[in-house]
């Protein structure tokens, strides 16, 4: 199985790069730049660039995980059972106004599935060593 | 007869694994096909979506001071985020009444920029945009019917919602919130502070201010909120 064990400390630097400018690239801009502020205060002597990695998928993932479906479905919940419009019914959802005023958002509504956050929960569990795989295999016929 | 086809794995690199990486982001987050605002606006939404899930857990703990308390929301059906703080506008944004048998004991509004102290003390009315006279809290709880920027008298609990991984320059913008909106002080009761036994807190006027963050790590930098009366909330996800 192709796991992470041939990388060098070279490798997993380049890899945490890549990774930081994909996250940005995604719009989480502020996300990362606030995670390489806290890895650099955990800095002490010489970092294993392997936990790096490792610390910035398991947080990203965490970050994904509050639109997981399974959440927002949740936070759904959890709303209409604390607050109550002024009719009394349970108030079902939530919005976002932009700071220009004219675009607006529901919060509580699923955008995208699961995927990227099962991929980067793979990536991660492999990094771990826990599940020894993330890549493709090829056919062989 | 068509036979099953071996799978081969390939030696890892990491081209490969950020490639995998590179796909899901771009099918599932639409780079490549959304416009750069949309992208944007797509992240904003988890961070809001934590603010709301912090909003819902304020609430819960404010019942704790308050069994009998219940929550209503005021002037629309859902409560609104603002992409940028503001003043509490009445009839413009939604708003969480508190309310108790006697009537309402304080409103929760979203996104509200507080006046500084040192704007207060000098006697400085802030502009728009106020720059550094006010400053936006996630979450803020206040006496009832006031409008504009509330003042430090005004404010009751501020709460902060961080989804990151918490670091010093997180912990300083939070201390400066605290500076600003109170002097450490004798203790001064408060009576939803809820994670004070006493309902008092080091802090005139006694305003309380709370940081939720879904990262474990910030307990680690609890030692100067504790002695400035922040409260430090680990709130998972």
């Amino acid at each position: 199985m192709p796991g992470f064990d041939d990388f060098d400390d070279r490798d997993w630097r380049e890899t945490l790069a890549e990774l930081r400018l994909m996250v940005a690239g995604a719009g989480f801009g502020d996300w990362d730049s606030q995670a390489a502020a806290a890895l650099t205060d955990a800095l002490e002597g010489r970092p294993d660039p392997r936990v790096q990695v490792l610390r910035y998928a398991r947080s990203f993932a965490s970050f994904l995980k509050v639109r997981s479906a399974w959440n927002l479905q949740r936070l759904r919940v959890d709303l209409g059972e604390i607050l109550r419009d002024e009719d009394g019914r349970p108030v079902a959802g939530a919005v976002v106004v932009d700071a220009y005023g004219d675009r607006t958002e529901e919060i509580l509504e699923e955008r995208t599935s699961d995927a990227l956050l099962n991929v980067v929960e793979a990536f991660a569990d492999a990094v771990a060593g826990e599940s020894g795989y993330f890549g493709e295999e090829d056919d062989e016929r | 007869m068509s036979m099953s086809p071996k799978k081969r794995a390939r030696k890892l690199t990491p081209r490969r694994a950020l490639a995998r990486l590179k796909g899901a982001f771009r099918s599932e987050l639409g780079i490549g096909s959304k416009t750069a605002d949309d992208l944007l606006a797509g992240a904003a939404l988890y961070d809001k979506a934590y603010e709301l899930s912090c909003l819902i857990e304020t609430m819960r703990h404010l019942r704790s001071c308050v069994p009998s308390v219940a929550f209503q929301l005021i002037g629309g059906s859902k409560p609104k985020f603002r992409g940028k703080g503001g003043e509490i506008q009445r009839g413009v944004w939604p708003y969480i009444e508190m309310r108790a048998t006697g009537g309402v004991l304080a409103e929760i509004w979203v996104d509200i920029e507080c006046l500084a102290l040192s704007a207060s003390a000098q006697k400085k009315v802030p502009g728009n945009p106020p720059y550094g006279r006010a400053h936006e809290l996630d979450v803020v709880v206040v006496a009832p019917n006031i409008a504009g920027r509330p003042a430090p008298t005004e404010l009751l609990l501020g709460v902060e919602a961080k989804h990151r991984l918490f670091n010093k320059a997180l912990l300083k913008e939070l201390l400066g919130v605290r500076r600003e909106t109170a002097y450490k002080a004798k203790e001064h009761g408060n009576p939803f502070a809820w994670w004070r036994s006493s309902r008092k807190l080091p802090a005139f006027p006694p305003s309380g201010i709370v940081l939720f963050c879904s990262d474990a790590g910030v307990s680690r930098y609890a030692d100067p909120a504790k002695f400035w009366g922040l409260e430090m909330i680990y709130h998972p996800y």
